[in-house]
């Protein structure tokens, strides 16, 4: 056994090589020693720190005594490691907790702002929807209910030139008929297909409202500008004498029967009267935005019981 | 670097059999982890009998520390349980698993054993060490047959019943705990080996 453990000795450290046929018997046994005396220590510590520990402490010996005051040192800084790591590891779980509740309060707050923005658009509609059936009930007559299902936008401005409902010709809409919403006059059905059709704005260079300035009285003829940047229309043949002041209210005259009277128009933004010339030009802001159209009224069957396409179809009667 | 590695995998042991005890309540099975780690110690010719008795004596006072027992008490006896599979020269690592498990039970229910008997031998003796017999059918068998000593035998069968399930529980997790430590000691090797070629 101790050939063996020297030549693991010589085969291990080359500088060992020339010592260990003189020491190495002696080396390995000092070793084999050592290691059993260590291992008989070790043992032996834990042996006595035990018999100090639980011993009664009005039994304990002086030995007991010191062993303890010895171990308070090693315990407290055991205890002090242990209380740094325990902080570290709570440190950390409570980080982990807090990110995790992070996260949940993120996602909460997402689905929150969600509803929040549903509730909003649903007191919009809500809103639009109620002033809609005021105008219903204000109005008379047959109305028919729609949604804007698609817009024609003209580029710089995104304005809307033209708008496309979800009513046609199978519910009795046809070209013509006065296209109402809650904040006012739309425009007129242009064009009815099967299940939609087009809707011509007031706005529209095209377009034609006679009109009535609710507080002067002073009728007149309102026309769209078809302007790129802004939705706005003109009263044309409005008499120079007619004392109109911005913010007056706009509405249809009724005349013609090609809309309802009573119904709001625009408001009177500008007001241009020349040196000569019997007219003023005034312009109109329109009382719907119509970037926003979601729902309007189609309005099929006139208040006094006539058919306004019956009307509309008619050859508009020339004006001066 | 390998006693390091120990010292910090008996760390985790311990924080996996606190955290364990803490979550579920494993009562009367609660395993001894550590212990297969110094019996691993034990029996592998790698580690001298210094050094494994070194580390059995650190990863003993890191549990006194942790789990609040008797300051020596699984310092001893995991000095003793290395000394005595260095001694026994068990080689359960060449034996499988069921072997591992075996020998593993029997010797945590050694290792509690000896903690109970040092327990009663250095502290004072409990004012009232008896337990009455469980109810049921069995506490009724109990007390008929012993009548007044029934307490007892109720405290005998606590003990019992503490010692073979701590030794099942242990023995039962030993394979993992081998494992784990295995993992550890060849790490350090492939370390040292790849180190030295590169």
């Amino acid at each position: 056994m101790a050939r063996g453990a020297l030549s693991l000795l010589a085969s291990r450290r080359p500088e060992c090589r020339a010592r260990a046929p003189r020491f190495g018997p002696v080396v390995s046994q000092f070793k084999r020693i050592r290691e059993i005396a260590i291992a008989i220590a070790l043992l032996a510590i834990p042996f006595f720190v035990l018999n100090a520990s639980l011993r009664d402490p009005s039994r304990q010996s002086w030995l007991d005594q010191q062993i303890l005051s010895l171990l308070s040192g090693v315990q407290s800084g055991g205890t002090s490691a242990a209380r740094v790591f325990s902080q570290f590891f709570d440190d950390y779980v409570y980080l982990v907790e807090v990110r995790e509740e992070n996260a949940r309060l993120e996602t909460r707050i997402a689905r929150l702002e969600a509803e929040r923005h549903q509730l909003l658009d649903e007191g919009l509609e809500n809103r639009r929807l109620r002033s809609l059936l005021q105008l219903r009930e204000r109005v008379g007559g047959e109305l028919i209910a729609a949604e804007v299902i698609s817009r024609d936008i003209a580029p710089p401005f995104f304005r809307v030139t033209r708008v496309e409902i979800d009513r046609g010709s199978r519910d009795r809409v046809r070209a013509g008929m006065p296209v109402l919403s809650g904040q006012g006059l739309v425009g007129l059905v242009q064009r009815a297909s099967g299940r939609s059709c087009e809707v011509q704005l007031i706005v529209d260079r095209r377009a034609a409202v006679d009109v009535i300035v609710q507080r002067t009285g002073a009728r007149g003829m309102l026309r769209g500008t078809g302007e790129d940047e802004r939705y706005m229309a003109r009263i044309q043949y409005l008499g120079r004498e007619d004392a109109l002041r911005v913010g007056d209210l706009v509405h249809t005259s009724g005349l013609g029967q090609r809309f309802p009277p009573s119904i709001l128009v625009g408001r009177v933004t500008r007001i241009v009267r020349e040196d000569f010339g019997l007219y003023q030009e005034v312009e109109v802001s329109p009382a719907v935005d119509f970037s926003r159209l979601e729902e309007v009224l189609i309005l099929t069957e006139g208040a006094l019981g006539d058919t306004v396409a019956d009307v509309a179809d008619e050859p508009p009667a020339r004006r001066p | 670097m390998k006693n390091v590695l120990f010292v910090a995998l008996a760390l985790v042991l311990l924080i996996v059999q606190s955290s364990l005890s803490a979550l579920v309540s494993l009562h009367p099975f609660v395993p001894n982890l550590l212990l297969p780690m110094v019996l691993y110690l034990g029996v592998t010719p790698d580690v001298t009998l210094g050094r494994g008795a070194a580390l059995a004596f650190g990863i003993g006072v890191l549990a006194d520390e942790v789990t609040g027992a008797p300051l020596g008490l699984d310092t001893f006896i995991f000095v003793a349980a290395f000394l005595l599979t260095r001694v026994a020269g068990l080689r359960l690592f060449l034996r499988g698993v069921p072997f591992q498990v075996v020998a593993t039970t029997g010797i945590a229910m050694i290792a509690a054993g000896a903690m109970l008997a040092l327990c009663a031998i250095f502290e004072e003796p409990e004012a009232f060490p008896l337990v009455m017999p469980p109810l049921g059918v069995l506490g009724t068998i109990t007390t008929m047959l012993w009548g007044e000593d029934a307490p007892l035998v109720g405290r005998a069968t606590e003990l019992a019943t503490l010692l073979v399930a701590t030794g099942l529980a242990t023995g039962v997790l030993s394979p993992l705990v081998y494992a784990a430590t295995r993992r550890a000691d060849t790490f350090t090797v492939r370390t040292r080996r790849a180190a030295t070629e590169s």
